[in-house]
């Protein structure tokens, strides 16, 4: 039959959102696809990461042509594909850099410009809609428990070293991070901001996971209505049907919301933490 | 097994396998209140952003913008609480 047609009639709808390794399910007569992926799969690349892979090229071919042509001729008027660049900068600058950081934050612009863009393009492919059939797991990158937290380690060690670095060395960073408090609060104090900054990246990653996979799994939810009521009534599901159809449309509409918003929630977050690293001012 | 269990006897066969392993049934409670939680924050951000876009139309954009941020924020606190349910099911 079609690759992949257990997807819509899964028994569960986490496996919507799982795992599985590259061409899992396209081809399984030990054909040439199948060695390709299982051994990428000893490798450690699933079908989620070499999308993240992927998302990571995407993330360089959106820059591309915009940074050519203002390279080319700086401060000319920018195309189609640049005004939407622009865009997307001059958000990021008006509603993060310049309230938090002021002109001096300008240069912290390309690394969160390429936070927002990464994630919000990973989020994006998530919910290209017969990208399942390509094998038999889940394609959002970002619902994934462990490429998140791998994000949000980026991001934790980003405004870690930009704080050092602002601040010339470790030792003055170490006595900023905690702000001037009466020694007797002082071991309070020290155990509150550890727990902090240890907390912050973990609900980065946590936040970034959950709305994805929330999102995904209802989806897959509304949509088995459709399996499991057809097979035992088919007018009524036909009603059903329609009704779940039109169900997983708005949520749709939502996910993509939702995409866009979880991108720049973790941008916004990075930024402030970022400018709370290079400028603590307690 | 404790109470809540006994106390809804009524539903025997469901709460025959709940009562075996009672694990699923209490994290599915737990997430259903913090939904009440969620459900709580969002809709006091939500009465009281149309109600400063009424008090002032010009800042609606401002208003609608900072509305859909802290939305994120509430709802990333209760599905901090779905993933400890997810966690202590199984």
């Amino acid at each position: 039959m079609f690759p992949g047609t257990g997807i819509l009639a899964a028994a569960d709808p986490m496996d919507h959102i799982a795992d599985k390794p590259l061409f899992d399910g396209l081809l399984t007569d030990g054909s040439g696809l199948d060695r390709i992926s299982s051994a990428l799969y000893e490798l450690g690349i699933t079908k989620q990461v070499a999308l993240f892979f992927i998302a990571g090229i995407l993330t360089v071919l959106f820059f591309w042509s915009y940074v050519r042509q203002i390279r080319r001729a700086p401060g000319s008027v920018p195309g189609r594909w640049g005004n939407l660049v622009e865009t997307i900068l001059d958000t990021i600058r008006d509603q993060l850099i310049l309230p938090f950081m002021g002109q001096s934050g300008m240069k912290f612009l390309p690394v969160l410009a390429t936070f927002f863009v990464y994630i919000l393009i990973c989020n994006l492919i998530g919910l290209i809609p017969l990208l399942d059939y390509v094998g038999h797991g889940g394609n959002t990158a970002t619902a994934n428990y462990l490429i998140t937290p791998a994000l949000a380690l980026c991001a934790f060690v980003l405004y870690h070293g930009l704080g050092i670095k602002e601040q010339g060395n470790i030792f003055t960073y170490i006595k900023n991070l905690f702000p001037h408090v009466p020694v007797v609060l002082l071991p309070l104090i020290i155990v509150i901001e550890i727990a902090a900054h240890i907390i912050r990246p973990c609900a980065l990653a946590i936040r970034l996971c959950a709305n994805m996979v929330a999102g995904h799994v209802m989806i897959a939810v509304l949509l088995s209505f459709t399996a499991a009521f057809t097979t035992d009534f088919l007018i009524g599901g036909g009603l059903i049907t329609l009704i779940s159809v039109i169900a997983v449309t708005l949520l749709t509409f939502l996910e993509l919301l939702v995409a866009v918003v979880q991108a720049f929630v973790f941008t916004f977050l990075t930024t402030v933490f970022l400018s709370m690293a290079v400028h603590p001012d307690h | 097994m404790g109470m809540p269990i006994e106390f809804l006897s009524v539903f025997s066969n469901v709460l025959a396998q709940a009562a075996a392993t009672p694990n699923g049934l209490y994290a599915a409670i737990g997430a259903g209140l913090a939904a009440i939680g969620v459900g709580l924050g969002i809709g006091k951000l939500a009465a009281s952003s149309v109600e400063s876009i009424a008090r002032q139309p010009e800042a609606a954009n401002d208003i609608k913008g900072a509305m859909i941020l802290t939305a994120a924020f509430i709802e990333g606190v209760g599905l901090f609480a779905v993933v400890v349910a997810f966690l202590a099911k199984g």
